[in-house]
C-alpha cells in the first residue's frame, strides 16, 4: 500500500523530506517563538485570557478576550482589573482591585480585588490569606475584545473540536509547499 | 493442374479467386494450401503496452506550482549521473540553520514551561532573541546569496588536462510582465513590487512564463585557463508543457533542456 510513497520519497531523496519536514517545524516553531516574545514583552506568562464567569459584569462578559500586561516597576492602583493566580487553585480569576496597601521602600503591595458583579470581596478564594501580593498577578488588563473568546470555550467544552481545528489546519500546511 | 497454381496464387495474394470457391470441388492439396493461407491471414496479436504512468496534476493556476513542478524536473534533469554533479550546499544551510532554529524554539519552550515564569525569563529571551537572529540569517542568505538559484553542479573531464565545468541554473517564474514569483505575497506587495527581473522578458512572451538562466563555464588548471564560458537565458509559456488538467509533458520539457545544455556547452 505504501510502495508508491515509498519510491516517490526513495527517488527525491532524504533532503527532499527535511525540507519539506522544516516547512512545517518552521510554521510551529514562529508561534511558539512569537507567544514567548509577546510574554516576554508583556511581562506576564499568559498574555491573552479568555473571561469564564460572569462576576464582572456588565463590565466583562463571559467569552471576552482580554489582553494583559504587568507593569515592572509601576504600583498597581484602586480600580485596575488585575488576572491574579491563587497557589492551589486550578484557574486563575480577573476581578478589580478594591485596596492596595503599598510597602514603602520596595515595590510589593498587599492587593484586595472583588468581582465588579459578586456581593462580597474575594478573601474567601484567597485559600486562608488575608490579601494578596504581587507575586501572585499574573497581569492587568490593558484592552479586551468581545466574544471572540467563546472559540475557546467551545474547544474546550467540546474537545472533539480542537482535534479537528488541528487536523485541518496541520494537513494544510504539509499539503502546502512553498 | 490449373487448380494448383490457382491455389498458389491464393497463398501469395491472400484472397480465394472466384474459381476456387466451393462450386468446384477443391482435391485435398489445394485445400490445405487453402487453409494455410487463410491461417497467415488471421488478424496479427493484439499489441500490450505497459501500464499508464501516473502523471500528477497540479494547479495550474499556482505560480508556486508551477514554478516548483518545472524546477523539480530541471534538478532532475542535470543532476543525472551522466550530466553534473549537484552540489547541495544551499540546501544544507538551510537545513542546518532552520533546524537548529527549530531544535532552540523547542529548547526554549520546553525550558519555559518547567521553570517558573519569573526566573525562566532572561534565558527565554535569550532564545527568542536567538530564534529570531538565526531566521534572519537564513532570510537574508536566501535572498542575497541564494537568490533565484536552484541548481547549481561541476562536472570534471580527465581528457587530455583535467578540466572542470561548472553550471548554475536560476529560475524565475512570472505571471505577467510585473508579476514575478520574487514579488511578495499579498499584504507586502501594496508596498514593495520586489526585485526588478534580471532583464525584461522578450517581446511576445506569452504568460504565465518560465525564464531559465544557465551559467556555464568550462575551465581547466585550477581555473586559471577558460576554455568556453557562456549564460543563457531562455523564456517559454508554462503553456507548451502543461495541460489543461494540469499534467505536465515531461519529455517535451527535458527536450528543450537538452536543446539549452547544448548551447550552452557550445556545441
Amino acid at each position: 500500500m505504501f510502495s508508491e510513497e515509498i519510491a516517490t520519497i526513495r527517488r527525491l531523496g532524504v533532503r527532499h523530506l527535511l525540507l519539506q519536514g522544516l516547512n512545517f517545524a518552521m510554521v510551529l516553531s514562529t508561534a511558539l517563538m512569537m507567544w514567548k516574545g509577546l510574554s516576554i514583552v508583556t511581562n506576564t506568562e499568559s498574555p491573552i485570557v479568555v473571561v469564564l464567569s460572569e462576576s464582572m459584569e456588565p463590565a466583562i462578559q463571559r467569552g471576552d478576550l482580554l489582553f494583559l500586561s504587568m507593569p515592572r516597576t509601576a504600583p498597581l492602583a484602586l480600580g485596575d482589573i488585575t488576572v491574579y493566580k491563587i497557589p492551589g487553585a486550578a484557574i486563575p480569576i480577573v476581578h478589580r482591585v478594591i485596596e492596595t496597601h503599598d510597602e514603602k521602600d520596595s515595590n510589593e503591595q498587599w492587593i484586595l480585588t472583588k468581582g465588579d458583579n459578586n456581593h462580597a470581596d474575594d478573601v474567601g478564594l484567597y485559600n486562608g490569606m488575608r490579601y494578596l501580593r504581587r507575586s501572585h498577578i499574573v497581569g492587568k488588563v490593558q484592552g479586551y475584545v468581545p466574544y471572540v473568546g467563546y472559540v475557546t470555550i467551545l474547544m474546550n467544552d467540546y474537545p472533539k473540536l480542537k482535534y479537528a481545528l488541528l487536523a485541518v489546519l496541520g494537513g494544510g500546511i504539509l499539503l502546502q509547499r512553498e | 493442374m490449373a487448380k494448383k497454381s490457382a491455389a498458389s496464387k491464393a497463398k501469395a495474394a491472400q484472397a480465394a479467386t472466384p474459381s476456387t470457391l466451393p462450386d468446384a470441388p477443391s482435391p485435398a492439396p489445394s485445400t490445405s494450401a487453402l487453409v494455410e493461407s487463410s491461417e497467415e491471414a488471421t488478424p496479427p496479436p493484439p499489441v500490450v503496452l505497459p501500464p499508464k504512468e501516473k502523471v500528477p496534476k497540479i494547479n495550474t493556476s499556482s505560480l508556486a506550482e508551477l514554478k516548483n513542478t518545472c524546477d523539480d524536473v530541471v534538478k532532475e534533469f542535470f543532476a543525472r549521473p551522466s550530466a553534473f554533479n549537484r552540489s547541495h550546499v544551499h540546501e544544507d544551510v538551510r537545513l542546518a540553520l532552520g533546524w537548529l532554529s527549530v531544535a532552540i524554539a523547542l529548547g526554549t519552550a520546553y525550558y519555559g514551561y518547567v521553570v517558573p515564569f519569573e526566573e525562566s525569563k532572561t534565558w527565554v529571551t535569550i532564545g527568542v532573541g536567538l530564534y529570531a537572529l538565526l531566521n534572519s540569517i537564513l532570510t537574508l542568505y536566501s535572498t542575497y546569496y541564494e537568490k533565484q538559484i536552484i541548481f547549481e553542479g561541476k562536472r570534471r573531464t580527465f581528457a587530455s588536462r583535467i578540466s572542470t565545468e561548472r553550471l548554475t541554473i536560476s529560475s524565475l517564474a512570472s505571471s505577467s510582465p510585473n508579476t514575478t514569483s520574487l514579488t511578495p505575497a499579498f499584504p507586502l506587495s501594496l508596498i514593495s513590487r520586489g526585485p526588478a527581473l534580471p532583464s525584461p522578458p522578450p517581446a511576445g512572451t506569452s504568460y504565465p512564463a518560465y525564464t531559465l538562466t544557465l551559467d556555464y563555464s568550462h575551465s581547466s588548471n585550477n581555473g586559471k585557463s577558460i576554455i568556453h564560458q557562456a549564460l543563457v537565458t531562455k523564456t517559454r509559456c508554462f503553456g507548451e508543457f502543461f495541460d489543461v488538467e494540469g499534467k505536465l509533458a515531461k519529455s517535451k520539457l527535458e527536450a528543450e533542456l537538452q536543446k539549452l545544455l547544448a548551447e550552452v556547452v557550445g556545441q
